[in-house]
């Protein structure tokens, strides 16, 4: 069929980037900006991966560990840690990860589907897998990585 | 952390001897003739317990159902106007926090619900309060361990009149 094979041809833009030694790649469209790391407030009984509010130009935004979440466990301090700001809807949230590497274009037909691994919780917020010259980066859904937060506070 | 001024009655350093055990974990504080709950607010917040040989500070708060009882702070910084910024649109809803706001230096400060704090005296979040404490990563709590120290006093633009969130 025509479509799909021009719908499978279509470019997908990624930003990606590392945390907890890992490569993770998001659409293009939810990233907003890319800040430094800047303190953070704590937040009362938040999940692990939710490191607390910063402050971006006025607006209160919370920000993810993606390494607590996807990794071997929270990120390490490092003054080159980097914040990629995302916006969701009308939501904003920052996602800490340890450095930003490039921007991907890649065709869609080349995002492969993400293997039944045996964690429910990793599988439903890592949409696909891109393979790259050196290894593999993981297409992560946004949404998924917020809305996991929501669960374990009800 | 930031507390509404129109709930604060005052803020006082009890003597060791005004302060009472209750049942195992539960204290009073014994002020001119009454015996008022103590409610640590690091310890509902999920921010670990403080130190009981430091002597606490507390602010005697008053809530809107007319009772009285005594939060612990580490210290009380100072008095300012804030502008209420809403948490809800980029999080959501936290327990014993009721919105946020931004400091002079750009850091974030959280406003305390002292209606929710106080109403977990009735069993309202206690058990969850351990359990969430207990599930909380290493690096998180000694962030929380930093931040103990930083208890501010505000007053609302407006003193009784309904914050408007921006």
């Amino acid at each position: 069929m025509p479509s799909t094979d021009a719908a499978a041809r279509q470019d997908a833009e990624f930003v990606t980037f590392f945390a907890g030694a890992q490569s993770f790649s998001l659409d293009i469209s939810h990233v907003r900006e890319i800040r430094r790391w800047s303190t953070v407030t704590p937040l009362p009984h938040a999940p692990k991966e939710v490191l607390g509010v910063m402050n971006l130009r006025g607006s209160v935004i919370p920000i993810y560990d993606l390494s607590a979440r996807f990794g071997p466990g929270p990120t390490t301090d490092n003054p080159r840690n980097v914040v990629v700001v995302a916006t969701i809807g009308s939501q904003t949230v920052g996602l800490l990860v340890e450095a930003v590497s490039e921007i991907l274009s890649v065709a869609k037909s080349q995002i492969q589907e993400t293997p039944d691994i045996r964690s429910e919780n990793t599988r439903a917020s890592i949409t696909g897998i891109i393979q790259m010259e050196e290894g593999m980066t993981r297409v992560i859904d946004l949404e998924a990585v917020i809305q996991c937060k929501a669960k374990q506070a009800a | 952390m930031v507390i509404p001024i129109s709930s604060v009655i005052e803020t006082i350093r009890p003597a060791p001897s005004d302060l009472h055990l209750i049942g195992t974990n539960d204290r009073l504080l014994a002020i001119r003739g009454r015996f008022l709950p103590m409610i640590d607010v690091a310890q509902c917040l999920g921010f670990g317990s403080r130190d009981p040989a430091h002597s606490p500070l507390a602010l005697l708060v008053e809530t809107d159902a007319q009772t009285h009882c005594a939060l612990i702070v580490d210290a009380v910084l100072d008095q300012r106007q804030v502008v209420i910024k809403g948490l809800d649109s980029n999080y959501g809803a936290i327990p014993g926090v009721s919105a946020a706001t931004v400091l002079g230096d750009g850091q974030i400060a959280l406003i305390l619900d002292t209606e929710a704090l106080t109403s977990s005296l009735y069993g309202f979040n206690g058990v969850r309060t351990a359990a969430i404490a207990q599930n909380s990563s290493p690096a998180s709590a000694q962030a929380a361990q930093s931040m103990q120290v930083q208890k501010i006093m505000t007053s609302p633009p407006n003193p009784g009149a309904p914050h408007a969130i921006h």
